[in-house]
Formats: structure tokens, sequence, C-alpha cells
């Protein structure tokens, strides 16, 4: 039982940490927390659900297409609710990504409806068994897209031009600027590269819960802020590391919560760490 | 020479702010008068909605505009007051006359309880718990079936009664008048204290207020407490006017509304927050036809005020206060933004 | 009896000492100047002081009580008031309710004072805009007094802060750096209004690169450098100090 815990918390972690990062790489380049992020997620789910129906039924398609999805609204919204408040009161921009995300989520209601639309199933059945646990394929799908994506991320982000302008974005934008980089275009990058991963994260999670549905986005939205501060808001592999943890930590805490109230584990983690260790397990060291 | 309605419309409000004590006592026996000459259910009901907002968005105006702190979870105190009531009238017959008072001791128990944990938090991860903690109400509502009866809400709420007269349409509207008044009332003497500069000089610059010897921690407790009272009494209300309360009623975006209603109305303004409420309390009314896209347009209000006037309608000066400072005119405002938006760089 | 009384105090951010081991006696009612390069550690000092950035170890005495450990807010209502380097008035409000939010400490009405306009938030409000109002005539801002703060010209913006630090009737005023920026003309004022200060009885520490200010109205000079004193005394003392001269102007070329 608990293997088959584990297993879940795992899968359902990989959609956290891809949530968790996209929080990070936009606090880490623009020091705000983008609380859009689950609108940007429910993008991606709906995109890669209009590939999947109307289109081509695959898998790796319809996470492209969420990606992308989630790459142009992210752009969209960095014009709107950053760029064109940068250097105003942070909590302004705060407020405008609320805005956004009510907008957002209404405006799917509206075009789409408000009932959950079902996405077809890929990858059915179980691919093994251990300790007593099923393990199906989808979950391995799942699993190893999302490591793809994020070794991706961190090769991208390690490895190439694009990505050191974004690391020293985030350590230092003026002197960034002094060095010649385009701090405004990488910004711009980072923040569609973030919504980009939050749109994967809404495909995986479409194709997992079979559903999508306007305001999916709410809740995994909030929980990944908590997995992203219990990580490191300002460590990427500690948003990873913090999305991982939550999925298991969730998925084991059901078992002593009824089910009703397994949301609110993620908060109380959220809280918890607010409270006594802001800076996260990994996290460097920061005032709150 | 011809006068222009621009003209005209500047006109009246030169007026009222040269003039605000009577126009405030016009306005006030116009609210008393009206129902007598126009005995309509629909009007009164929404008047009395149109009341809750205000409540509501000038208690949580105290918390985002007197202090500068982030209250996203608002909507949970007008839930746990709400719940208080109907579960005190429903479970223990406890009249309203008492219910009310203690919603409004329990909300603010419970505000003073996460403001300890939680006011020391910088602003965004402030904004983020408030957040979480509506969250868990809501949460804690649907699932604590034995106490709130979970997703089956709380029905049969009665009416209530004072002095023996029991409340009907005309009651329940005039008695929201006077919770109103006494509400407004009580947040202008408060502002205009040495409290409600405290609160102002924290919203400034905590680390001056700080200096001058406020109390920042044990202030914002104060503010985040007395807002979630006056949340938790409009609740009590709410629960007795409608009869019928579930968590349906305390989601995320009623808190979202509320924001929408201060920052429109122009935050950190007694009367800007009057004025968000009553606009966006009426908007649903006046535009029923546009009822399935509220909330977008919503949205859009929010996100709209925030770019392009951030001082709200009543134009509050100095709300995130722009490098290049200085006040334009609206649409020159929208110009530089789009302009902004299409070339790159901020406005 | 000394005023303040600094023991062993030290402050570290991380690897960098700001504050390294000070130690400080201001006397009362006079002026004392502190004064260092750059980066010296001098506006930690106060912030030391003051409790914003509370001290590692070391003690703070004010007037022979303990002060260290105790919050900001409480510090100030026992008579420890300051001014910023980077001044810090509350630009939209006017000039005359920058300087009534500084007697808070100096007030206790209460909410429920507030709420039921009892006879002690009459007579304190009625009070405090008369306090507040004579501190703006001994500045010469109260024709301005209704003025939004940030409208103000420079000199006047740091008149108004120290006016803003008085209304809290503080025994001690801590100025941070009160001349920056301002010119030749508003610096002799400054002069002047300083030393009335010290006529009224006031204790002051100022921090200062203006070195014809402090040479003139300073009684004690204390130079800090790299977070250590240096050297301690009067004008003519500190002058002639190898070390501050080393300190300010860099080793003697042999």
């Amino acid at each position: 039982m608990l293997v088959q815990q584990l297993v879940n918390g795992v899968t359902q972690g990989s959609l956290f940490a891809l949530l968790a990062i996209s929080f990070a790489i936009v606090y880490g380049v623009l020091r705000l927390v983008n609380f859009a992020t689950g609108s940007l997620y429910m993008v991606g789910a709906f995109a890669g659900y209009f590939i999947v129906t109307y289109v081509v039924s695959n898998f790796l398609v319809a996470i492209l297409f969420g990606a992308i999805g989630g790459f142009i609204v992210g752009f969209i919204l960095e014009k709107v609710a950053f760029r064109a408040l940068r250097g105003v009161a942070r909590i302004a921009s705060l407020i405008c990504t609320i805005g956004f995300s009510v907008f957002l989520n209404e405006l799917a209601a509206v075009l789409f409806g408000a009932e959950a639309k079902a996405m077809p199933s890929f990858y059915s059945g179980v691919a093994f068994r251990v300790g007593g646990a099923a393990v199906s394929w989808l979950q391995i799908a799942m699993i190893v897209t999302a490591a793809v994506v994020l070794i991706g991320l961190q090769l991208f982000i390690f490895k190439t031009k694009a990505g050191l302008a974004i690391r020293t974005v985030s350590l230092d934008f003026k002197t960034a600027g002094l060095m010649g980089i385009n701090v405004d275009r990488t910004i711009s990058l980072a923040f569609s590269i973030a919504g980009a991963m939050a749109g994967i994260a809404g495909v995986l999670a479409a194709v997992y819960y079979n559903a999508v549905v306007f305001n999916m986005g709410n809740l995994p939205g909030l929980k990944s802020f908590s997995a992203a501060v219990f990580g490191g808001l300002t460590s990427i592999p500690g948003a990873i590391l913090g999305g991982y943890l939550l999925g298991i930590i969730e998925n084991f805490g059901v078992q002593l919560v009824s089910t009703g109230y397994r949301d609110i584990i993620g908060f109380v983690i959220l809280v918890t760490f607010l409270l006594l260790r802001p800076r996260g397990l990994l996290g460097r060291k920061i005032n709150m | 020479m011809a006068t222009s309605l621009g003209d005209r419309w500047k006109g009246l409000t030169g007026w009222i702010k040269a003039h605000p004590v009577t126009s405030l006592g016009v306005l006030t026996i116009l609210l008393i008068l009206w129902p007598l000459f126009i005995n309509n259910q629909y009007f009164l009901r929404v008047a009395t909605n149109v009341g809750l907002a205000v409540i509501l968005a000038s208690s949580l105006n105290i918390i985002i505009g007197f202090t500068g702190m982030f209250s996203l979870g608002h909507a949970a105190f007008y839930g746990i007051g709400a719940y208080t009531s109907a579960l005190l009238a429903t479970r223990l017959g406890v009249p309203f006359w008492l219910g009310l008072p203690a919603a409004a001791v329990v909300a603010g128990f419970f505000g003073a309880l996460i403001g300890l944990a939680t006011l020391r938090l910088r602003a965004v991860f402030l904004a983020f718990t408030t957040l979480g903690f509506g969250e868990i109400t809501r949460i804690v509502i649907l699932n604590w079936r034995s106490f709130t009866r979970g997703p089956l809400g709380i029905a049969g709420i009665p009416i209530p009664t004072i002095f023996g007269i029991t409340f009907n349409r005309f009651m329940y509207y005039y008695f929201m008048l006077v919770l109103v008044a006494l509400v407004l009332g009580a947040i202008w003497r408060m502002y205009h204290s040495r409290i409600g500069r405290a609160l102002i000089a924290i919203r400034e610059d905590e680390t001056a207020a700080r200096s001058m010897g406020i109390n920042v921690f044990g202030f914002k407790v104060l503010a985040f407490t007395m807002a979630c009272m006056l949340a938790g009494l409009a609740g009590s209300f709410f629960a007795h006017f409608q009869r019928f309360i579930s968590a349906d009623s305390f989601v995320s975006n009623v808190s979202f509304e509320i924001i929408t209603m201060v920052a429109l109305g122009g935050t950190g303004s007694i009367g800007g927050a009057v004025t968000g409420a009553v606009i966006l309390g009426l908007f649903p009314e006046v535009f029923r036809f546009l009822a399935q896209y509220r909330q977008v347009i919503y949205g859009l209000i929010l996100i709209s005020v925030i770019v392009l006037k951030p001082g709200g309608i009543v134009g509050v000066k100095g709300v995130f206060e722009k490098p290049s400072g200085g006040q334009k005119g609206f649409w020159a405002i929208v110009g530089d933004h789009v302009s902004a938006i299409f070339k790159g760089g901020a406005a | 009896m000394s005023m303040l009384h600094m023991v062993n105090v030290r402050k570290a951010f991380g690897g960098l000492v700001a504050v390294n081991n000070v130690n400080m006696t201001v006397q009362e009612g006079t002026i004392h100047a502190v004064i260092g390069p750059n980066g010296a550690g001098k506006t930690t000092f106060f912030n030391c002081i003051t409790a914003l950035n509370p001290p590692d170890t070391g003690e703070i005495f004010l007037q022979g009580e303990r002060i260290d450990g105790l919050p900001t807010h409480s510090i100030n209502a026992l008579g420890i008031a300051r001014t910023f380097q980077n001044i810090r008035l509350f630009p939209y409000l006017s000039v005359l309710e920058n300087v009534i939010i500084g007697t808070h400490s100096e007030t206790r009405t209460n909410l429920w004072d507030a709420l039921v306009h009892s006879p002690r938030f009459r007579r304190e409000e009625r009070e405090i805009e008369e306090f507040a109002t004579s501190l703006l005539e001994r500045i010469g801002l109260v024709d301005k007094k209704d003025v939004y703060a940030r409208n103000l010209p420079y000199g006047e913006q740091r008149k108004l802060e120290i006016a803003r630090a008085l209304a809290s009737r503080p025994k001690v005023l801590l100025l941070d750096e009160p001349a920056a920026g301002m010119n030749t003309t508003e610096t002799a004022g400054l002069d002047e209004f300083i030393r009335s200060l010290k006529d009224d009885g006031f204790t002051i520490v100022l921090i200062e690169h203006d070195m014809r200010l402090v040479m003139s109205i300073a009684d004690i000079i204390t130079v800090i450098d790299h977070g250590i004193k240096i050297a301690e005394g009067d004008a003519s003392v500190v002058q002639n100090d190898p070390q501050v001269i080393e300190a300010y102007l860099g080793k003697r070329a042999v």
C-alpha cells in the first residue's frame, strides 16, 4: 500500500515540480510571484485538449502544444502585468496577476463552458507491479516526460548562453544590463518558459485525470506555490524537490486524514515553512 | 455657450467635494426616503446587498488600503461570521441580535489568530497565506459534515426579530442602512485618529513608522482583527438575510471580487471603497444581460485599474506610485501603456 | 551622567563585520559627531542603537538603562529619535501630518477613545496639532504646513524630518547625514539650527561627511573606519590624528 502511495506521490509530484519551477523561475528573475501560474496550467491543458480532440491524438503533440500555449500566454502576461508595471510597487503586479487569473479562468468558462471536458486517455494499462503496487504506463509516461523536461530545463539554464543570461539577471539585473545582456528580452524569455512549464504540467494533468475544466489550475497553483516555498523559492533544484516531496507527502498524508482534507496538507506545509524556515529546504537566506 | 456633459459632471463632483457635509446629508435623506416612494421588493433586495458589499469592501480597505497589507482570503471571515450566526440560530436558537455580535467576535478571534501567526511575513507571502487560509476554511466547512452539514449548507436560518417585530424587506434594508452608517462612522473615526495615522505610517514606510514609536506588528494585528470582525458582522447579516448559506458563497472568487471593489473605487480611501462596492454591487443588476461574463469582466476591471489608474475612481494619490510620478489624464496613461507594451520598456 | 553608552557593540552581516566592537559614550547635552569614510559602518551603528538592525553582541544604555534587545518602537518611546540618510518622509501626506504622526509615542488615545471621541481623544488631538504647529514654526515651515511633503525642496524636507523626530519629544536625536545634498547656505542654516537644539537641551549624535559642519559644531568626534573606532576627541585632536588622516587620504606616499 505504501509503495502505491509512493508511486502515486511521485507521479503527482511531477506536476507540482513543473509548476513549482514555473514559480521559481519568475521569482528568481523578477522577485515577483506569478499568481496566474494556475491559469497558465489550465491554458496548456486546454491547448493540449483541443489538439488531441480536433487534430491528432498524440501524447507528445499534446505536450508540445500545451507548452506552446503556456509560452504564448506567459509572454503576454509578462508584457502587461510586469513590464508595464516595472518600477511600481510589487504588490501591484501581484494584484494584476490575480486579475489575470480571474480573467483567464472565467474566459475559459465562458468560451468552453463550465463543465469538465473529457480528455482522451493514453497509455492505459499496467506496466508492472512492485511490492504490491501497480505502476501504470501512464504514470511512467508522466514521470518520464516530467523528468525529461526538467533535465532539459536544467541543461538550458546551465549550459546555454540564454540560460546564463537568465541566471545572471536573477542575481542582479542592473549589473546584467551593464554587462550587455538584454534584460528585457531575457525576462520575457524566462517568463515565457515559466509559462511553458506550467502548460506542460497542465497537459500532463489533463491526461492523468482525463479532464480539463476552467478552474483546474486553482488548487494546483496554490499547492505548487507551497511546494516552491517548501523547496526554496530562490532555488530551482529546491522547487523540483519541493514539488516531488509535496506529491509524496500529500499521498501519504491522505492515509492519515480523510480524503476531503487532502488539499489542506499543502497549505499546512506552506504556512509552517513560511513561519519557521522561509528560505525552504534549499533556498538562500531571504528576508521575509 | 453650451456646457457639455463633462463640464456638468465636473461641476457636480466639484460641488460635492466643496460641500461634503451637505452632500452627505442629502444622500442620507435620499437613502432613508426612497423606499417609501418606490415600494419595490427587487430594488430593496439589491440595495440591501449593496450595503453588504459596502461593509465588506470597507473592511478589506482597512487591511489593504490603510495598512498596506494584503489579504486574499477575506471571504473566509465573511463565511466564518455567517456560519457562526447560522449555527447559533439553527442549533441553539440564539436570536439575531446576539448572533450578530457573536459572529463579529468569532471572526475577529480567527482574524487575530491568523494575524498573530502570519503578519510578520512580507506582502506576497502574506497574500498566499491568507489565500491558503481562505481555501482551508472553505475545505473545512465542506468536510466537517457533522458540524456544518458540509455541502448541504445550512438552510432555514430564521428571520430576525427585534423588539418583537419580525423583519420584512423594509426592516432588512433599514437595518442594513444603520449598520452601514455605524460601520462607516467607526472606520472614519478610527482613520482620523492616532490609530489611523499609525496604520498609514506603516503603509507608507514601515521602517520610519517603527522609528517613530509605532508598534508595527501590534497595529497590523489590530487592523487585521478589526477588518475580520466587520467581515464577520456582514456574514451574520447575510446568513439571516439570504436564510441559506453554503461554502459556495465564500469561495476565493468572492475574495477577489472584494479586492476588485476596493481597487476600482480607490485603495485607501473610505469613499473609494464605498464607490467601488456600489458600482460592482449594482453592476450585476444593471448589466443583467452580461451575467455570464461577469467574472471575466471583473478580472478585466482589476487588471485595467492596476495598470491604468491605480488610484481608482476616486483618484487616491500615491498608490503604486510610478517612478516618473505625476498625474496624467486617463487616456494619456492608456496610450503610454499600449505603446510601452509594443515598444518594450516601461511606460 | 552619560546619555548614551555603547559597550562592545558588534554587528556582522554574513562574513562582513560592519560594526566591530565599538565603544562609545555620549554625554548629555553635547553634540557628538560620528565620522568616517563611506561604508565604514556608521549607519549600521545607528541601526544598532535603534534596533533596526539589533547588534549581535554588546550592550547599549540610555541614561543607565539597558535598551539593547528592546524593539525599535520602544526605544523611540524611551527617548531616541532619528532621521535617515535617504529621507524617509511620507511623501503624500502634508507637512503638518508628517510631524503629527511623529507624536505617536507621546499620545495614549486608543481605539475606544477614537470611536467615541472621548475627552482624552479631543484633548490629545488638539494638543498634538498645537505642538506640531509650534515645531513647524521653530523650523520655519509653518506656512507650508498643508503642502505635500514630496513637493518641498530638498533642504526643507531634511528639516521636516528633523521636526518629525522632535515630535516624539526625544532626549537624544540621531541625525544621519542631515547636510547631505545641501548647499553652503542651507548647511549654515543647519549649523545654527543644530546649535539651537543643543541649547534647548537635546543630546545630538550626528553622522556627517561635511567636515566644515562637523568641525564647527561638534563637541566630540568619533572616527570609525571599517567598523572600528580609530580615534575620538575634539576637533583639533581628530584632525591631527595620523590614523584618521590615513583612513581618509590613504597612506602617505614614501
